[in-house]
């Protein structure tokens, strides 16, 4: 057999499906937040499972002068506060920390990568990295261009002799259309877009993976998937916190720039994609594409009449007093920054033309909840003469994907005695209740991709362009304040306005 | 205790089995992002051999203003759980600073003979301060999303205030008993009020209980002796106990002022017996047409018309379980009782 069939053979053998080559994942501002809570975390989840090969290698790259062991203490202390696996096994832990390397070095000093280049060839003499390279970018998005550049200049960017060499880069991408195209020309300098891996992190969570499984691996709901049955769908990501430590980041970008430029238009683009031939990142991402394309830019009248923005003040969440966006650490006190958006848009092909699709996202709203709601029409006739049509509430599917993981299926039920009286009740699938394995955090599914060269759940520049344009009306337009910003209260719902968006075409929002 | 002292001493006991295999945990001074969590511990925690299906038809809030009638409704809402498996959150407000506690249990109950076992839930908040008038925003983050939410107050809202109003916001119906705490008008005047204050439809257990009566009136008032009533000069008497009467009475007398038009004369007389609603008489142009009384028993009514002699017939007395029960198998708007209760609100005895 030849050496990659064998490799296939020993896989299957072993069960493991998906297995990466080695390679030194390099990260760009190890020293922060996200390192700590996802990418620490999710590597050693990743060794833990042996889905990473034991010649990767992991260099954390921060402008911070911390030793190897200093960073491996470090890299410790996040997996112990935010992992999923805890270390039972210290010899465990010792193998992974052996992997762990660190080089301080500012990010616009060319010697630094210089030494970066060297480590790296040493590397792949000591460790077996082979010469691979994945650079995750876990810094504020203005060091991307600055990073990229040196990259090449270092020429660590390129591709050859079977070797890869990627780049990951978190939201936001750019911070409005005009923004998001500069940084894309700047990455593609130094990058092919083969290369680059954007990262939206729902994309890696199992819920949201399970949109398109939902979608496409069960024939009964493909032929009801449409204009014909479905009244409207609305699509919710409600957050009971606040900005807590990131006041001074958020009241830069907003709900707009934070959730629904990426978030709800990755979602939304699932939820109402046709259907691909398969399931690889060039099939996937052309549907995603072409289901953006059919949704209008954000004009004139339409941004008027439906898309509102608003921000909180002082409430009661989840039994506390919280505070007004205004007063939070970090936000200017004359903030006009959003905090909640609501819209309605509209998908104009022959799936969906005259349906809408509300989407709504805040800050300090009741209770945390990303979820994906169908509401079908209403039986066009009931033959129950004592109970009216309008009484009978219309079947829906709800989808939760956090938390609760799940989805739901509203449909009416006879309720026990002498006359016909019908009662909604739920089919109800768990997550957490109908496998023994638990999810894994959305960031090892993400890193793993990318060290495979599966793109699939990362975005193509097109998506985030397209997406960027349906929004970036609403973020000059905000910008300008030309809309007013409607204030809510901590705990309720959204603004009463986000009410009469739904309410003009006789609807309302779903209670969750 | 102040606040600022409350709040720093959260004390989380670990969560233990129960020789009746309930999962339980408690907590003091905690978040509620605390109590989610370990509600999802106890729930996936199950390592019974009996697989466990967990089921849910609702979510089922209960306000419990004291100790004594927080027992009675967590036994209450336990018995509920057989019939109707909910998330059931009893909230108690209570004095001593800020903050809350929680005992949450999840139980396990059997659903059919020899069959599997099913989980329920139960949560237990002490909102302790300021949040009391706030417990919504405790509420909302346990309950289900995708359950209808039931709202039980075991007495007479104040619509007036922010407690009622507060967890009504989250409520799709709402199960009262104002007739344990006011009588007659008063009562009335109340429902009316109540109804009026809220967007989710109202009910109360009092009209629940009079069910029997109004069927048994239903079911006797046919033909001939209907048209006669409505044609003639009719005049209703309900009997109960000395003094203001009881809701279940006053509700009774609306309902029959509701129904048999604008005309009919409606009294409520003491009489000996027992019971909220002791006996129904109509009388039309001067003669009985339907008398229902109940006799040393009040678990039968003895039912006398104008076309036939007596006969006994069981009445049924549904325990408070059972009313509330009943009144959690309906979700929409009960058109008759707020009709019976504006039409009470009329009424000038």
């Amino acid at each position: 057999m030849a050496d990659q069939e064998v490799e296939a053979a020993i896989d299957l053998g072993a069960r493991l499906t998906r297995s990466p080559p080695p390679a030194a994942i390099v990260i760009f501002g190890a020293s922060g937040d996200l390192t700590k809570r996802k990418l620490g975390p999710a590597l050693f989840n990743l060794a833990h499972q042996r889905l990473l090969p034991p010649e990767t290698a992991i260099v954390g790259f921060a402008r911070t002068t911390v030793s190897d062991d200093e960073f491996r203490a470090n890299i410790r202390a996040g997996i112990d506060a935010h992992s999923r696996v805890e270390v039972t096994d210290e010899s465990v832990w010792d193998g992974f920390a052996a992997r762990l390397r660190y080089m301080p070095g500012s990010f616009d000093d060319p010697d630094a990568y210089g030494r970066l280049a060297a480590l790296l060839g040493e590397l792949d003499a000591t460790m077996g990295t082979a010469g691979n390279r994945l650079f995750y970018l876990a810094t504020a998005p203005e060091f991307f261009p600055v990073i990229a550049a040196n990259l090449g200049r270092a020429d660590l960017s390129r591709e050859d002799d079977g070797r890869f060499a990627r780049i990951v880069v978190e939201k936001p991408f750019g911070t409005d259309l005009a923004s998001a195209r500069t940084l894309n020309d700047e990455l593609g300098q130094v990058f092919r877009e083969r290369q680059v891996y954007r990262i939206d992190h729902y994309l890696g969570k199992e819920t949201v993976q399970n949109l398109l499984v939902f979608r496409f691996g069960n024939a009964i709901f493909e032929p009801i998937w449409n204009r014909r049955y479905v009244d409207h769908v609305q699509i919710t990501v409600a957050e009971e916190i606040g900005v807590e430590r990131r006041g001074g980041y958020y009241d830069q970008n907003g709900a707009l720039r934070d959730i629904v430029q990426n978030h709800m238009m990755q979602v939304l683009a699932l939820i109402a994609m046709e259907p691909p031939a398969r399931f690889d990142a060039r099939d996937v991402r052309d549907e995603k594409v072409k289901v953006l394309r059919a949704i209008d830019s954000f004009g004139e009248p339409s941004a008027a009449q439906w898309a509102l923005r608003g921000q909180y003040t002082s409430g009661w969440v989840g039994g506390e007093r919280a505070p007004a966006y205004r007063q939070e650490q970090g936000v200017e006190p004359a903030s006009a920054t959003e905090t909640f958006v609501a819209m309605r848009v509209e998908i104009d092909n022959w799936r969906w033309a005259g349906t809408p699709f509300y989407l709504r996202t805040g800050k300090r709203l009741p209770r945390r909840a990303t979820e994906v709601a169908i509401q079908f029409k209403p039986a066009p006739h009931l033959p129950f003469a004592s109970t009216a049509v309008d009484e009978i509430e219309p079947n829906l599917l709800a989808l939760r994907i956090q938390p609760d993981e799940g989805a739901a299926l509203q449909f009416v039920a006879k309720v026990p005695g002498p006359k016909i009286a019908l009662r909604p009740v739920n089919m109800d699938f768990a997550y957490g209740t109908s496998f023994l394995q638990s999810s894994p955090d959305a960031y090892e599914r993400l890193l793993l991709d990318c060290m495979l060269g599966d793109a699939t759940l990362f975005t193509r520049w097109d998506e985030v362009e397209r997406a960027w344009e349906i929004t970036d009306p609403l973020v000059q337009r905000w910008r300008d304040g030309d809309d007013g910003l409607a204030l809510y209260g901590a705990g309720s719902w959204g603004p009463a306005e986000a009410d009469v968006l739904l309410a003009r075409e006789g609807r309302e929002w779903r209670r969750l | 205790m102040t606040a600022a002292g409350r709040r720093g001493d959260a004390a989380q006991a670990l969560p233990d089995v129960g020789l009746d295999g309930a999962r339980r945990w408690h907590g003091e001074a905690v978040r509620i992002a605390d109590v989610a969590r370990k509600l999802r511990e106890l729930r996936s925690g199950d390592d019974s051999d009996v697989h466990s299906t967990l089921t849910r038809v609702m979510n089922l809030v209960v306000w419990a203003p004291d100790a004594p009638s927080a027992t009675d409704v967590e036994a209450l809402a336990d018995a509920l759980s057989t019939h109707h498996p909910s998330r059931a959150v009893i909230v108690r407000p209570a004095g001593g600073g800020d903050g809350i506690d929680a005992r949450v249990e999840v139980m396990s109950r059997p659903d059919h003979p020899g069959g599997k076992g099913l989980q329920v839930e139960q949560i237990v908040l002490t909102l302790h301060g300021a949040v009391a008038s706030h417990a919504a925003s405790a509420v909302i983050p346990l309950l289900r999303s995708e359950l209808p939410t039931f709202l039980w107050w075991p007495g007479a809202p104040d619509p007036a205030s922010l407690q009622f109003t507060d967890l009504a916001s989250v409520a799709d119906r709402i199960v009262t008993e104002a007739g344990r705490d006011m009588r007659g008008a008063e009562a009335v005047a109340r429902l009316v009020a109540v109804v009026a204050s809220v967007d989710a439809p109202v009910t109360d257990l009092a009209w629940a209980a009079i069910s029997p009566w109004r069927q048994l009136i239903a079911t006797s008032l046919r033909g001939d002796a209907l048209l006669r009533l409505r044609a003639g000069a009719a005049r209703a008497t309900i009997t109960g106990p000395a003094g203001e009467p009881p809701l279940e009475a006053s509700l009774l007398a609306g309902w029959l002022d509701h129904v048999l038009g604008p005309e009919l004369v409606t009294s409520v007389a003491a009489g000996a017996g027992h019971g909220a609603v002791q006996g129904v008489r109509l009388d039309v142009d001067g003669a009985c047409l339907l008398d229902l009384a109940c006799g040393d028993s009040t678990a039968t009514v003895t039912l006398r018309t104008a076309a036939g002699g007596p006969r006994c017939l069981s009445l049924p007395h549904p325990d408070r379980g059972s009313l509330v029960a009943g009144e959690l198998e309906l979700r929409g708007r009960d058109e008759s009782f707020e009709e019976a209760v504006a039409a009470a609100s009329r009424r000038r005895d």
